[in-house]
């Protein structure tokens, strides 16, 4: 087992690219007071962000034309849904959308 | 321990699963590209994010120029700098070193957790720093678990793995929705804007891209109507 000096430079830089957005905003606006229309902006953040990815992960991205929905994510996803809103736990809801996947890939 | 460090750790338990699914589908992926065990460990201890790991893998096994790697590793990634403009406001922190540790290990996950607990309680460096360690040390194990076993399974789309990130994001999002009740008009208003937006985006642009423009200019709208609403 060896780990290739080539792949050790090149995971360093994508984790440097990484890092410099994630740090950034922790140690440039520490003790600022930031202008309400800002904070109004970021309390949006959180909702559009993560629905934003979840959408992605139903979208099939197609070059230069308009994505399709994925039905079999689509249809992994009603369940996971279900199960989020009636238990609130975010291990159930993981359980249900792997357990619903592998059974429609099972059975279609 | 810290009392506030053990409540970090226990804030992320429930997200664990997830890192735990994609994490061990990243190993296999890794390993089936050609990666060490090692190499993956090193991935995942460098970069530690999903999404971005999974398609430097792929780019790896395409034989893309390293330059194109770091610039679609930058572009997929720099998510994370709206995330911690929100995030760092929220957090109660006295050191540099601090900050920058907490801004270091930020994931969309951690990011949901930390925001989700800030909206009921305040939180400070040493909760941040428990979320943050037992998020990072799950998910280097379980790439590196996934890269060991991995030729087990060689099909680990066939567990329903590949899909445990949608549902760790369909949990966060719900409650996120739980936790703003105050404005879920308006937040569901606003997922329309984000389906339709990253829709039209997702033409132009790559994917991750189109999940950063949707997610600024519906935030945008929001500001909006809920400025058009008060008056």
């Amino acid at each position: 087992m060896e780990i290739r000096l080539e792949l050790f430079v090149l995971f360093a830089a994508c984790g440097l690219v990484t890092l410099i957005p994630r740090i950034l905003p922790f140690l440039l606006m520490h003790g600022l007071t930031l202008p309400r229309l800002l904070t109004d902006w970021l309390s949006f953040i959180p909702i559009c962000l993560l629905s934003a990815l979840f959408f992605q992960n139903l979208l099939i991205a197609r070059s230069g034309e308009f994505p399709t929905l994925s039905l079999l994510h689509l249809a992994a996803a009603i369940p996971t849904v279900l199960v989020a809103v009636s238990s609130k736990s975010l291990s159930y809801t993981v359980i249900t959308g792997v357990l619903s996947m592998a059974l429609l890939r099972l059975f279609l | 321990m810290n009392a506030s460090f053990q409540a970090g750790i226990k804030a992320c338990l429930p997200t664990v699963l997830g890192y735990l699914g994609i994490g061990f589908s990243a190993g296999i992926v890794g390993r089936a590209a050609g990666l060490s065990p090692l190499e993956i460990g090193l991935m995942s201890l460098l970069i530690y994010a999903g999404a971005a790991q999974f398609i430097i893998t792929s780019l790896l096994l395409l034989n893309s120029p390293f330059s194109a790697i770091i610039l679609t590793t930058f572009i997929v990634n720099s998510r994370h700098l709206l995330m911690s403009m929100t995030l760092a406001p929220r957090v109660e922190s006295r050191h540099q070193l601090d900050r920058f540790g907490i801004g270091a290990l930020l994931t969309d996950e951690s990011f949901a957790v930390a925001m989700n607990t800030s909206l009921k309680q305040r939180i400070d460096a040493n909760f941040m720093h428990g979320l943050n360690l037992t998020a990072y040390l799950s998910w280097i194990g379980s790439t590196v678990l996934g890269a060991l076993v991995g030729s087990w399974f060689p099909d680990p789309e066939r567990f329903g793995l590949d899909f445990a990130l949608t549902a760790m994001f369909i949990g966060l999002l719900y409650l996120q929705f739980e936790s703003e009740r105050s404005r879920i008009a308006l937040n569901g208003l606003l997922l329309v804007f984000v389906f339709l937006l990253l829709y039209i985006s997702m033409r132009y642009l790559s994917p991750e891209l189109a999940v950063l423009f949707a997610t600024m200019i519906a935030a945008s709208i929001g500001v909006v109507i809920s400025r058009w609403k008060s008056v």
